[in-house]
C-alpha cells in the first residue's frame, strides 16, 4: 500500500471561454518514508497539486488516496479531522495568524484536532530548537522576520507528527545555510518518525537530496530522477 | 466535570486573546452585541413590569371576580346563603361588598352583590351556574357580569404571548443581523478559518472557535446593557405613572437570548464558511473572495474619468457591494416598516370598540324607543344594532357593471356589461342606521336610501379590501331566486358555488339606483343597506334586532363605567320589568374601555418604534463595519495607487465618487423595498387577519421615511468616505504582503 496514491486527478480553471489545465491527469504513488521533490516553472501547477493531495482543495476529477483512504470521498468534516490527525502542510506564504505568538501559532493544530493526551511539549522543545526559533516563541509574527516566521510555519506543520508532509517551498525565504539546515531538520525527523515528505521546490539542491524527483509541467507531472540517477524524460509523456 | 472545566477555560482564553488583542476589529460586535443585549433586556424588563403594572392596577381597581345587579332581598339573602353551602362543599366564595339601593324595608329594595371565587373563578362560576343560578333565577331577574379580575390569568397570559412575540422578532432580527455581519466577515478574512480547517479544525472546532469570541463579549456587554435599558425603561414608565422593576430574571432572559443568537447566527456563518475548501478560504487575506473575475481587462488605469472606472471596479465587487447594500438597506426598510407597524397598532387603538352589548331574549327586540331610551344615559354616545342578511344563503347575488369592477373582485361573468357577485351583506336602512353611516368614509346622500324605495347604500370593499369602483348614480341589480332547476352533486364553494347557481338557478332581477357609496369599510361582505321595503322583499323577513352594542365617550373613568352600568340596569329594569318577571334583556359590560386604558399604558406602540429604531441602527452598523473593515483590505490598492502617482486628491475623488454611487444606490433599494414592505404588511393586516373590526390605511410614514433616508444616504457615504480619512491617517508607503 502506498501512503499517497492519486489517479488521474484534474484541475481546471475555467473563465468564460478560456480553460487552464492547472493539474492535467496526474498519476503519482508515494510509499511510506519517501521523500518527493517536485519541481518545474512558475505556474506550472505545482501548488495546486500539491493543495489537493493535502486536500485543501477539491480536484474536477480523479481519486487520491491517503493511507488507502479516498479522500476526495470525505466530507468537509471528516477530511478536516483526517488532515489534522495525519497530514502537515507547510505554505507558500507562511500564513500565520497575527493575532497570535509564534508559540501559540505553533500549537494551533494541536488545539485543533481534539487528540485525547496528546503531549506535545517535548515535541515541541526539539522542533522549535532545531528550527532555532525556541528564542523567539513569545514574540508576535509580525516581530519576526521572514525566515523565522517561515521556520514558525514548519513547527507549526510539524507539531502534530503527521505522517506525511506537504511543503510548498518551505524553504522560499531562507538562506542558504538556514535552508539546508531546515531541510536536515526535516530529513532527520522523518528518519526518527518515518515521515513521508513531498516538498516543492526552486533550488536543484534541495531537490538533489529527495529520493525522487518529479518535474511539473503545464499541469503534468513527469518523474525526472528516481533513486538510480537521471531519468529521461520521455517527449511525449 | 474537570475536563468540562478545562474544555469552557482553554477556549475562553483562546477567545479572550482574540477578543483584546483584535479589540478594533471586534470593536462592531461590542456594538452590535449591546444593542441586542439593550433591546433583549428592553423587552424583558417590559414584559415584567407591564405585567406587573396590569396585575397591581386590576387588584386595585376589581376586588370581586363578579358582580350580580339588582338583586332583591330574597335573592341578596340567597347569595349570602351561597356563601355557607359552598363552605360545606370545599367551594369558597365570598361575598366582598353590597352596594344597596334603598332600606331592605322599602318595597322596591334593589342591591349589586360582588363576589369572589377562592377557587379558580371560570371553575367556580361553573359550579355556580350549575347549582345555584337556576334558584336565583327563579327569585327573580339576575343580570352578572365578570370583572377584569375574573379574566386576570387570561389578561395576564396575553401579556406573556405578546411579549413572547417581541421576543421572537429581536431574536429573528439579531440573528440576521449578527449572521449578516458574521458572513461579511468571514467572506473578507476566511483566512483565520483557513488556517483553522488546514490544520484539521472541524465545523464543530471552528463554530467553537466563533462561538466563544462573541460570548466573551457578550459577557462583557451584559451588565452595561442592562443598566442603559433599565435607565430607558424608567424613562418611558414614568411617561405613563408605572413602577419598573428589574431582577436577576432579566438578567438570565438577556443572557439566555443573547447565547441564542449567538448561537444561530455563528452557526449560521460557520455553515456557509466549512462549505468552502482551505484553499479558496486562505485566499482571503484581501478582498479577494468578494472579487468577481471578468471576462477581459478593463482598462482601469488608463481611465481618466473617476466615475468609470469606479463603476467598473464597482462591478468587480458586485458580490460584495449587493451583500452590503441589500442586507443594510433591508434593515433600514425594516425600520420604515416596524414605524408604519406603529401606526396601525395607533390606528387599532383609535378604533372604538363597544362598550355594553345588550341581548333580547325571547320575542323582544330592540325598537326606535329603546335607542332613545339608551342614549339618554350621559356617557353613551352611539348604539349600533345588526341584522343582516348574506345573498349567498339566499342562494342570491347582485350584478355589478363591469365598468366598476376591479380585476380582484370575486365575480362570475354574467353578461358583456356586468358580472355576479354573491359575497354581500343586505342591510335593512332605517333612520338609526343611517345616523351610524353618517361617521364613515361616504360619498353621495345618504338619506336617499329612506326617501326612494329603489334607492341603496353600496360599500366598495369586502374582505377588508377595496374591490369596486362605485358612484353615486349606478345601477347594480338585486336578484330574487325563485326555483332551483338542479343542485350541484359535490358540495361547491365561492365562484364555483355561483357559478353553478347562474347556470341551474332562475332568478329575476330588480335595478336599484345607489345613492350613496360607503368607502374602505371594514367588513368581509359587501355592506348594501336598503329601505325595509326592499330587504323584505329580498330576505323574506321583517327586520328584526337581537342585540345592540352600546358605546361609551372614551373619557370615562372605568369607575364612571360601572356606575354607569349598574345605571343601565337598575333603570332598564324598572321600565321593561315583565309582569312575570321573567329575564329577557341581558346586558354585558365588555370592559373594552378598561382594557384599552390597559394596552395604552404598556406603551407598546413607543416600544415598537423603539425597535425600529434599533433596526434601523442596525443597517448603519452594517454600513460602516463592512465598509471600514472592506477598505481596510484594500489598502494596499491605495498605497500602490499613491506609489504610481495618484496624487490625494484623485484618490479622494474616488473614494467621493464610491461614496455618491452607494448613496444614489441605496437611496433607490431604500424607497423600493420600504415600499414592498409597507404593502406587504398592509395586505396581510388587512386580508389575511380576518379580523373585520379594523381597516388599516396604507400610508407611508413621512417623516420617517425621510429620517431614514437621511440616515442611509448618511451612512452609505460616510462609511465609505471615513475610508479615505483612515487612509490618509495611515502612514503606511508600502504596500504589505
Ligand atoms: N484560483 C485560480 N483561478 C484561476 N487560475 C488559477 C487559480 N489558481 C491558480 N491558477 C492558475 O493555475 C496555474 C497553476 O498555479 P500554481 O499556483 O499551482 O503554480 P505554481 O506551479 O505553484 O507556481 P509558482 O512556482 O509560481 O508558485 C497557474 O497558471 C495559475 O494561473
Ligand atoms: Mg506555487
Amino acid at each position: 500500500m502506498y501512503i499517497l496514491q492519486t489517479e488521474d486527478v484534474i484541475k481546471q480553471y475555467k473563465q468564460y471561454d478560456s480553460t487552464i489545465n492547472a493539474v492535467d491527469r496526474v498519476s503519482l504513488k508515494v510509499e511510506f518514508d519517501e521523500f518527493i521533490a517536485i519541481i518545474g516553472a512558475s505556474g506550472s501547477g505545482k501548488s495546486t497539486l500539491l493543495n489537493i493531495c493535502a486536500g485543501l482543495d477539491v480536484p474536477d476529477a480523479g481519486k487520491i488516496y491517503i493511507r488507502g483512504n479516498d479522500i476526495t470521498k470525505m466530507n468537509p468534516n471528516e477530511l478536516a479531522k483526517f488532515r489534522g490527525r495525519f497530514m502537515g502542510v507547510v505554505f507558500q506564504k507562511h500564513n500565520l495568524l497575527p493575532q497570535f505568538t509564534a508559540l501559540e501559532n505553533i500549537v494551533i493544530p494541536a488545539i485543533m484536532c481534539d487528540q485525547q493526551d496528546y503531549r506535545y511539549e517535548e515535541h515541541l522543545k526539539k522542533i522549535t530548537k532545531a528550527l532555532k526559533i525556541d528564542d523567539r516563541l513569545h514574540h508576535l509574527p509580525s516581530e519576526l522576520s521572514g525566515g523565522q516566521q517561515q521556520r514558525v510555519a514548519i513547527a507549526r506543520a510539524l507539531i502534530n507528527r503527521p505522517q506525511i508532509l506537504f511543503a510548498d517551498e518551505p524553504t522560499g525565504n531562507l538562506d542558504k545555510q538556514n535552508a539546508n539546515e531546515v531541510l536536515e531538520l526535516l530529513l532527520n525527523l522523518k528518519q526518527q518518525i518515518g515521515q513521508t515528505l513531498i516538498i516543492v521546490t526552486h533550488d536543484m539542491n534541495i531537490a538533489e537530496m529527495a529520493d525522487k524527483i518529479y518535474k511539473m509541467d503545464n499541469g503534468k507531472l513527469q518523474l525526472y530522477k528516481d533513486r538510480d540517477g537521471y531519468k529521461r524524460l520521455s517527449p511525449e509523456a | 466535570m474537570d475536563k468540562f472545566r478545562d474544555y469552557i477555560h482553554n477556549n475562553f482564553k483562546l477567545a479572550r486573546k482574540s477578543v483584546t488583542f483584535h479589540f478594533k476589529k471586534f470593536a462592531h460586535f461590542f456594538i452590535v452585541i449591546f444593542i441586542i443585549q439593550f433591546l433583549l433586556s428592553t423587552i424583558t424588563v417590559s414584559l415584567h413590569t407591564n405585567k406587573l403594572n396590569a396585575e397591581n392596577r386590576i387588584k386595585e381597581q376589581y376586588d370581586s371576580h363578579c358582580v350580580f345587579y339588582y338583586m332583591n332581598t330574597n335573592q341578596k339573602y340567597y347569595l349570602k346563603k351561597c356563601a355557607t353551602y359552598y363552605f360545606e362543599s370545599d367551594h369558597f366564595i365570598d361575598i366582598k361588598s353590597i352596594k344597596e339601593y334603598g332600606s331592605e324595608e322599602q318595597y322596591d329594595y334593589k342591591c349589586d352583590v360582588s363576589i369572589l371565587f377562592a377557587e379558580d373563578p371560570a371553575e367556580g362560576l361553573e359550579y355556580f351556574n350549575q347549582k345555584y343560578l337556576p334558584k336565583l333565577e327563579a327569585l327573580g331577574p339576575v343580570y352578572m357580569s365578570t370583572t377584569p379580575l375574573y379574566d386576570l390569568e387570561n389578561t395576564l397570559f396575553k401579556y406573556d404571548v405578546h411579549y413572547g412575540l417581541y421576543f421572537l422578532i429581536a431574536v429573528v432580527f439579531s440573528t440576521l443581523l449578527l449572521g449578516i455581519l458574521y458572513i461579511i466577515r468571514s467572506t473578507g478574512s476566511g483566512f483565520e478559518y483557513g488556517i483553522y480547517t488546514a490544520f484539521g479544525a472541524d465545523r464543530k472546532k471552528l463554530f467553537n472557535t466563533s462561538f466563544w469570541e462573541l460570548a466573551v463579549i457578550s459577557l462583557m456587554t451584559l451588565l452595561p446593557a442592562i443598566i442603559c435599558s433599565g435607565i430607558f425603561n424608567y424613562v418611558l414608565a414614568a411617561k405613563s405613572g408605572n413602577v419598573i422593576s428589574i431582577g436577576l430574571w432579566d438578567v438570565f432572559l438577556t443572557g439566555f437570548f443573547t447565547l441564542i443568537v449567538i448561537t444561530a447566527s455563528v452557526y449560521i456563518a460557520i455553515s456557509k464558511i466549512a462549505r468552502k475548501t482551505p484553499v479558496s478560504l486562505l485566499s482571503a487575506r484581501d478582498n479577494s473572495n468578494w472579487v468577481h473575475s471578468p471576462r477581459v481587462s478593463g482598462k482601469i488605469f488608463s481611465q481618466k474619468n473617476t466615475l468609470k472606472m469606479r463603476l467598473l471596479s464597482f462591478r468587480r465587487y458586485c458580490k460584495y457591494y449587493a451583500t452590503v447594500t441589500l442586507s443594510s438597506v433591508l434593515f433600514a426598510s425594516l425600520f420604515l416598516c416596524g414605524a408604519y407597524c406603529t401606526q396601525l397598532f395607533y390606528e387599532k387603538q383609535e378604533t372604538v370598540f363597544p362598550q355594553f352589548r345588550v341581548t333580547y331574549t325571547g320575542n323582544n327586540s330592540y325598537s326606535e324607543e329603546d335607542a332613545e331610551y339608551f342614549l339618554s344615559f350621559d356617557g353613551i354616545v352611539g348604539t349600533y344594532k345588526q341584522e343582516s342578511t348574506t345573498a349567498m344563503e339566499l342562494n342570491e347575488h347582485i350584478l355589478v357593471p363591469n365598468s366598476r369592477t376591479n380585476l380582484t373582485a370575486d365575480t362570475v361573468e354574467y353578461d358583456k356589461y356586468s358580472s355576479a357577485f354573491d359575497m354581500v351583506n343586505y342591510f335593512a336602512a332605517d333612520s338609526e342606521v343611517v345616523r351610524n353611516l353618517q361617521k364613515s368614509k361616504h360619498t353621495g346622500d345618504l338619506s336617499s336610501v329612506l326617501n326612494s324605495p329603489d334607492t341603496v347604500i353600496i360599500s366598495d370593499s369586502y374582505s377588508n379590501s377595496t374591490h369596486f369602483d362605485f358612484n353615486p348614480g349606478d345601477t347594480v341589480s338585486i336578484a330574487f331566486f325563485l326555483k332551483a332547476l338542479s343542485e350541484p352533486d359535490t358540495p361547491m364553494h365561492g365562484t364555483d358555488l355561483l357559478e353553478f347557481r347562474l347556470e341551474n338557478y332562475l332568478f329575476y332581477y330588480q335595478e336599484v339606483t345607489i345613492g350613496a357609496v360607503i368607502h374602505d369599510e371594514s367588513a368581509e361582505f359587501l355592506s348594501l343597506y336598503m329601505s325595509p321595503d326592499l330587504y323584505k322583499k329580498t330576505t323574506g323577513k321583517t327586520p328584526e334586532y337581537k342585540t345592540v352594542d352600546l358605546y361609551v365617550d372614551n373619557k370615562l373613568s372605568s369607575k364612571e363605567i360601572k356606575q354607569l352600568y349598574s345605571d343601565i340596569i337598575r333603570i332598564n329594569q324598572l321600565q321593561f320589568r315583565n309582569a312575570d318577571n321573567s329575564v329577557y334583556v341581558f346586558t354585558e359590560n365588555l370592559n373594552t374601555s378598561f382594557n384599552n386604558t390597559m394596552t395604552k399604558t404598556t406603551e407598546l406602540g413607543n416600544k415598537l418604534l423603539a425597535i425600529s429604531f434599533f433596526v434601523l441602527a442596525f443597517s448603519v452598523i452594517i454600513w460602516f463595519f463592512a465598509q471600514i473593515s472592506f477598505y481596510k483590505r484594500r489598502s494596499n490598492e491605495y498605497i500602490l495607487l499613491s506609489a504610481v502617482g495618484y496624487c490625494p486628491r484623485d484618490i479622494r475623488k474616488m473614494f467621493f465618487t464610491d461614496a455618491l454611487i452607494l448613496s444614489i444606490m441605496s437611496l433607490i433599494l431604500y424607497t423600493v423595498f420600504s415600499y414592498i414592505l409597507i404593502y406587504a404588511v398592509y395586505y396581510i393586516m388587512n386580508s389575511w387577519l380576518f379580523d373585520y373590526t379594523v381597516r388599516y390605511t396604507f400610508s407611508i410614514p413621512v417623516i420617517l421615511y425621510f429620517a431614514g433616508a437621511f440616515i442611509t444616504v448618511l451612512s452609505a457615504f460616510l462609511s465609505t468616505f471615513i475610508n479615505y480619512t483612515i487612509f490618509k491617517k495611515s502612514k503606511n508607503t508600502v504596500p504589505n504582503d
